[in-house]
Protein backbone atom coordinates (compact mmCIF):
# COMPACT_ATOMS: atom_id res chain seq x y z
CA UNK A 1 0.00 0.00 0.00
CA UNK A 2 1.56 3.29 -1.22
CA UNK A 3 2.34 5.73 1.78
CA UNK A 4 0.16 9.07 2.23
CA UNK A 5 1.00 11.10 4.76
CA UNK A 6 -1.22 13.89 3.99
CA UNK A 7 -4.14 11.25 4.91
CA UNK A 8 -2.27 10.70 8.38
CA UNK A 9 -2.45 14.04 9.14
CA UNK A 10 -5.80 14.54 8.47
CA UNK A 11 -6.84 11.76 11.27
CA UNK A 12 -4.30 13.27 12.95
CA UNK A 13 -6.14 16.93 12.76
CA UNK A 14 -9.48 14.66 13.62
CA UNK A 15 -8.55 12.93 16.67
CA UNK A 16 -6.66 16.67 18.01
CA UNK A 17 -9.99 18.43 17.44
CA UNK A 18 -12.85 15.96 18.65
CA UNK A 19 -13.47 18.02 21.75
CA UNK A 20 -13.86 21.11 19.60
CA UNK A 21 -16.50 19.15 17.26
CA UNK A 22 -18.79 18.20 20.31
CA UNK A 23 -19.13 21.73 20.96
CA UNK A 24 -19.99 22.84 17.63
CA UNK A 25 -22.17 19.73 17.18
CA UNK A 26 -24.15 21.03 20.42
CA UNK A 27 -24.78 24.19 18.94
CA UNK A 28 -26.09 22.35 15.68
CA UNK A 29 -28.41 20.71 17.60
CA UNK A 30 -29.53 23.69 19.01
CA UNK A 31 -29.92 25.34 15.84
CA UNK A 32 -31.89 22.03 15.20
CA UNK A 33 -34.34 22.22 17.64
CA UNK A 34 -35.09 26.13 17.03
CA UNK A 35 -35.45 25.43 13.14
CA UNK A 36 -37.59 22.10 14.48
CA UNK A 37 -39.70 24.15 16.80
CA UNK A 38 -40.55 27.21 14.78
CA UNK A 39 -41.41 24.08 11.33
CA UNK A 40 -43.62 22.45 14.07
CA UNK A 41 -45.72 25.89 14.93
CA UNK A 42 -45.93 26.60 11.34
CA UNK A 43 -47.55 23.47 10.74
CA UNK A 44 -50.17 23.95 13.53
CA UNK A 45 -50.92 27.48 13.33
CA UNK A 46 -50.14 28.05 9.32
CA UNK A 47 -53.39 26.03 7.83
CA UNK A 48 -55.50 28.26 10.63
CA UNK A 49 -53.87 31.87 10.09
CA UNK A 50 -54.83 30.97 6.23
CA UNK A 51 -58.20 30.06 7.40
CA UNK A 52 -58.74 33.35 9.10
CA UNK A 53 -57.13 35.78 5.99
CA UNK A 54 -60.26 33.97 3.54
CA UNK A 55 -63.02 34.36 6.39
CA UNK A 56 -62.02 38.04 6.55
CA UNK A 57 -61.71 38.60 2.54
CA UNK A 58 -65.44 36.96 2.52
CA UNK A 59 -64.85 33.54 1.75
CA UNK A 60 -65.42 29.86 3.62
CA UNK A 61 -62.49 28.24 4.44
CA UNK A 62 -64.46 25.13 4.87
CA UNK A 63 -65.62 25.54 1.33
CA UNK A 64 -62.55 25.82 -0.20
CA UNK A 65 -62.70 29.91 -0.08
CA UNK A 66 -66.04 30.18 -1.08
CA UNK A 67 -68.76 31.70 0.91
CA UNK A 68 -72.06 29.84 1.19
CA UNK A 69 -74.23 32.53 -0.24
CA UNK A 70 -71.81 32.09 -3.47
CA UNK A 71 -72.93 28.58 -3.38
CA UNK A 72 -76.58 28.71 -3.59
CA UNK A 73 -76.58 31.48 -5.62
CA UNK A 74 -74.35 29.06 -8.34
CA UNK A 75 -76.42 26.15 -7.36
CA UNK A 76 -80.04 28.56 -8.22
CA UNK A 77 -77.97 29.25 -11.72
CA UNK A 78 -77.93 25.84 -12.27
CA UNK A 79 -80.89 24.72 -12.07
CA UNK A 80 -82.90 27.84 -11.87
CA UNK A 81 -86.38 26.03 -11.81
CA UNK A 82 -85.23 23.26 -8.60
CA UNK A 83 -86.86 23.32 -5.54
CA UNK B 1 -24.92 14.98 20.62
CA UNK B 2 -28.09 14.26 18.73
CA UNK B 3 -28.00 10.63 20.41
CA UNK B 4 -29.65 12.04 23.85
CA UNK B 5 -32.61 12.75 21.86
CA UNK B 6 -32.64 10.02 19.22
CA UNK B 7 -30.89 6.84 20.84
CA UNK B 8 -32.14 5.07 17.89
CA UNK B 9 -29.61 3.51 16.28
CA UNK B 10 -27.02 0.78 17.53
CA UNK B 11 -23.12 1.19 17.47
CA UNK B 12 -23.17 -1.93 14.74
CA UNK B 13 -25.48 -0.10 12.31
CA UNK B 14 -23.44 3.45 12.31
CA UNK B 15 -19.98 1.84 12.42
CA UNK B 16 -20.85 -0.38 8.98
CA UNK B 17 -23.45 1.81 6.73
CA UNK B 18 -21.90 3.61 3.88
CA UNK B 19 -22.12 7.56 3.61
CA UNK B 20 -24.32 7.22 0.74
CA UNK B 21 -26.83 4.78 2.65
CA UNK B 22 -26.89 7.26 5.81
CA UNK B 23 -27.93 9.94 3.47
CA UNK B 24 -31.01 7.71 1.83
CA UNK B 25 -31.84 6.77 5.40
CA UNK B 26 -32.32 10.52 6.55
CA UNK B 27 -33.92 11.53 3.68
CA UNK B 28 -36.74 8.45 3.68
CA UNK B 29 -36.63 9.21 7.86
CA UNK B 30 -36.00 12.63 8.91
CA UNK B 31 -34.66 11.11 11.64
CA UNK B 32 -31.76 13.33 12.89
CA UNK B 33 -29.49 10.11 14.22
CA UNK B 34 -28.53 9.50 10.66
CA UNK B 35 -27.08 13.35 10.57
CA UNK B 36 -25.21 12.46 13.88
CA UNK B 37 -23.37 9.91 12.29
CA UNK B 38 -22.15 11.82 9.24
CA UNK B 39 -21.38 13.98 11.70
CA UNK B 40 -19.43 12.02 13.63
CA UNK B 41 -17.36 10.64 11.15
CA UNK B 42 -16.26 14.12 9.16
CA UNK B 43 -16.75 16.96 11.80
CA UNK B 44 -13.05 16.66 12.29
CA UNK B 45 -11.93 16.58 9.22
CA UNK B 46 -13.90 18.96 8.08
CA UNK B 47 -12.68 21.30 10.99
CA UNK B 48 -9.23 20.56 10.29
CA UNK B 49 -9.71 21.53 6.72
CA UNK B 50 -11.04 24.94 8.14
CA UNK B 51 -8.66 25.69 10.47
CA UNK B 52 -5.75 24.51 7.55
CA UNK B 53 -7.31 27.32 5.12
CA UNK B 54 -8.70 30.09 7.44
CA UNK B 55 -5.77 30.04 9.98
CA UNK B 56 -8.31 30.95 13.03
CA UNK B 57 -9.72 28.59 15.40
CA UNK B 58 -13.09 30.72 15.80
CA UNK B 59 -13.37 31.30 12.30
CA UNK B 60 -12.73 27.56 11.65
CA UNK B 61 -15.44 26.98 14.48
CA UNK B 62 -17.92 29.16 12.41
CA UNK B 63 -17.24 27.94 9.33
CA UNK B 64 -17.81 24.17 10.31
CA UNK B 65 -21.36 25.29 11.90
CA UNK B 66 -22.29 26.85 8.62
CA UNK B 67 -20.96 24.02 6.81
CA UNK B 68 -22.90 21.16 8.55
CA UNK B 69 -26.16 23.32 8.86
CA UNK B 70 -25.62 23.96 4.86
CA UNK B 71 -25.25 20.37 4.71
CA UNK B 72 -28.38 19.52 6.68
CA UNK B 73 -30.04 21.60 4.93
CA UNK B 74 -29.12 20.63 1.41
CA UNK B 75 -28.90 16.93 1.70
CA UNK B 76 -32.05 16.48 -0.45
CA UNK B 77 -29.73 17.98 -3.28
CA UNK B 78 -27.21 15.39 -2.63
CA UNK B 79 -27.65 13.04 -6.17
CA UNK B 80 -25.23 10.49 -5.25
CA UNK B 81 -23.06 10.99 -8.54
CA UNK B 82 -19.51 11.30 -6.15
CA UNK B 83 -18.80 9.89 -3.14
CA UNK B 84 -20.45 11.91 -0.08
CA UNK B 85 -17.60 12.75 1.17
CA UNK B 86 -16.09 14.38 -2.27
CA UNK B 87 -19.53 16.52 -2.08
CA UNK B 88 -19.00 17.38 1.39
CA UNK B 89 -15.46 18.63 0.89
CA UNK B 90 -16.61 20.96 -2.11
CA UNK B 91 -18.97 22.68 -0.16
CA UNK B 92 -15.79 22.81 3.02
CA UNK B 93 -13.79 24.26 0.01
CA UNK B 94 -16.64 26.83 -1.33
CA UNK B 95 -17.08 27.94 1.93
CA UNK B 96 -13.71 28.54 3.08
CA UNK B 97 -12.65 30.50 0.00
CA UNK B 98 -15.89 32.61 -0.27
CA UNK B 99 -14.46 33.38 3.32
CA UNK B 100 -11.28 34.41 2.48
CA UNK B 101 -12.62 36.12 -0.23
CA UNK B 102 -14.90 38.28 1.76
CA UNK B 103 -12.45 38.64 4.59
CA UNK B 104 -9.92 40.11 1.89
CA UNK B 105 -12.38 41.87 -0.44
CA UNK B 106 -10.31 40.36 -3.40
CA UNK B 107 -11.61 38.64 -5.50
CA UNK B 108 -8.44 37.39 -7.32
CA UNK B 109 -7.76 35.20 -4.13
CA UNK B 110 -7.15 31.71 -4.54
CA UNK B 111 -8.10 31.20 -8.43
CA UNK B 112 -4.69 34.20 -8.62
CA UNK B 113 -1.72 34.15 -11.28
CA UNK B 114 -4.09 31.70 -14.11
CA UNK B 115 -2.24 34.38 -16.81
CA UNK B 116 1.11 32.42 -15.87
CA UNK B 117 -0.89 29.47 -17.25
CA UNK B 118 2.32 28.90 -20.07
CA UNK B 119 4.85 28.89 -17.59
CA UNK B 120 7.28 26.14 -18.07
CA UNK B 121 7.87 24.21 -15.27
CA UNK B 122 9.74 21.43 -16.84
CA UNK B 123 10.48 20.12 -13.31
CA UNK B 124 8.10 17.58 -12.32
CA UNK B 125 7.62 16.75 -8.54
CA UNK B 126 6.74 13.09 -8.14
CA UNK B 127 3.74 12.55 -6.31
CA UNK B 128 5.24 10.35 -3.84
CA UNK B 129 8.05 13.25 -2.85
CA UNK B 130 4.90 14.85 -1.35
CA UNK B 131 3.57 12.18 0.26
CA UNK B 132 5.85 9.91 2.14
CA UNK B 133 7.15 13.45 3.37
CA UNK B 134 6.61 13.28 7.46
CA UNK B 135 3.60 13.87 9.45
CA UNK B 136 5.63 16.85 11.55
CA UNK B 137 7.30 18.31 8.33
CA UNK B 138 4.12 18.37 6.39
CA UNK B 139 2.43 20.68 9.06
CA UNK B 140 5.52 22.56 8.98
CA UNK B 141 5.12 23.25 5.39
CA UNK B 142 1.55 23.28 4.70
CA UNK B 143 1.66 25.97 7.50
CA UNK B 144 4.36 27.88 5.09
CA UNK B 145 2.70 27.45 1.53
CA UNK B 146 0.32 29.96 0.39
CA UNK B 147 -3.43 29.48 1.58
CA UNK B 148 -4.35 28.70 -2.75
CA UNK B 149 -1.52 26.62 -3.13
CA UNK B 150 -2.30 24.59 0.28
CA UNK B 151 -6.09 23.97 -0.83
CA UNK B 152 -4.99 22.45 -4.44
CA UNK B 153 -2.67 20.38 -2.53
CA UNK B 154 -5.21 19.15 0.12
CA UNK B 155 -7.98 18.27 -2.64
CA UNK B 156 -5.45 16.34 -4.75
CA UNK B 157 -3.17 14.32 -1.67
CA UNK B 158 -5.96 14.52 1.47
CA UNK B 159 -9.10 14.56 -0.29
CA UNK B 160 -7.79 12.32 -3.32
CA UNK B 161 -10.20 14.40 -5.79
CA UNK B 162 -9.79 14.40 -9.58
CA UNK B 163 -8.55 17.33 -11.42
CA UNK B 164 -12.11 17.84 -12.98
CA UNK B 165 -13.59 17.83 -9.28
CA UNK B 166 -11.02 20.09 -8.29
CA UNK B 167 -11.64 22.20 -11.67
CA UNK B 168 -15.11 22.12 -10.19
CA UNK B 169 -14.79 23.42 -7.52
CA UNK B 170 -12.43 26.29 -8.27
CA UNK B 171 -14.35 27.24 -11.39
CA UNK B 172 -11.41 26.41 -13.57
CA UNK B 173 -10.30 23.96 -16.75
CA UNK B 174 -8.70 20.89 -16.29
CA UNK B 175 -5.42 22.32 -17.39
CA UNK B 176 -5.47 25.43 -15.48
CA UNK B 177 -5.97 23.17 -12.44
CA UNK B 178 -2.85 20.74 -13.59
CA UNK B 179 -1.11 23.43 -14.08
CA UNK B 180 -1.75 24.96 -10.46
CA UNK B 181 -1.26 21.46 -9.07
CA UNK B 182 2.08 21.81 -10.71
CA UNK B 183 3.49 24.76 -9.22
CA UNK B 184 1.99 24.33 -5.85
CA UNK B 185 4.25 21.23 -5.88
CA UNK B 186 7.06 23.40 -7.20
CA UNK B 187 5.95 25.73 -3.53
CA UNK B 188 6.17 22.37 -1.40
CA UNK B 189 9.62 21.65 -2.96
CA UNK B 190 11.18 24.91 -2.37
CA UNK B 191 9.82 25.53 1.21
CA UNK B 192 10.58 22.05 1.93
CA UNK B 193 14.91 22.44 0.64
CA UNK B 194 14.81 25.82 2.95
CA UNK B 195 13.78 24.55 5.89
CA UNK B 196 15.64 20.95 5.89
CA UNK B 197 18.41 20.68 2.93
CA UNK B 198 18.14 18.09 0.65
CA UNK B 199 17.09 15.42 3.64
Amino acid sequence: MRVNNFKELEREQASAYEQKTEKIGNSIQSNVNVFQFFGEIVELYFSKVIGMFVSVSGGSPETGGISNADKSRKKQQKYPNGN
Amino acid sequence: MINLLYPLLSKDISSTISDEDVVKEYLATSNVAYFDILYKRYSGKVFGKCISILKSESAAEDATQDIFMKILLNLSKFSGKSKFSTWLYSITYNFCIDTIRRRKKDKSVLVDDMSMEHDTADDDIEDRFLMETNVKRLKVILEKVPTGDKTILLMKYQDEMSIKEIGGILGKSESAVKMKIKRAKQKFKKIHHEIYGNN
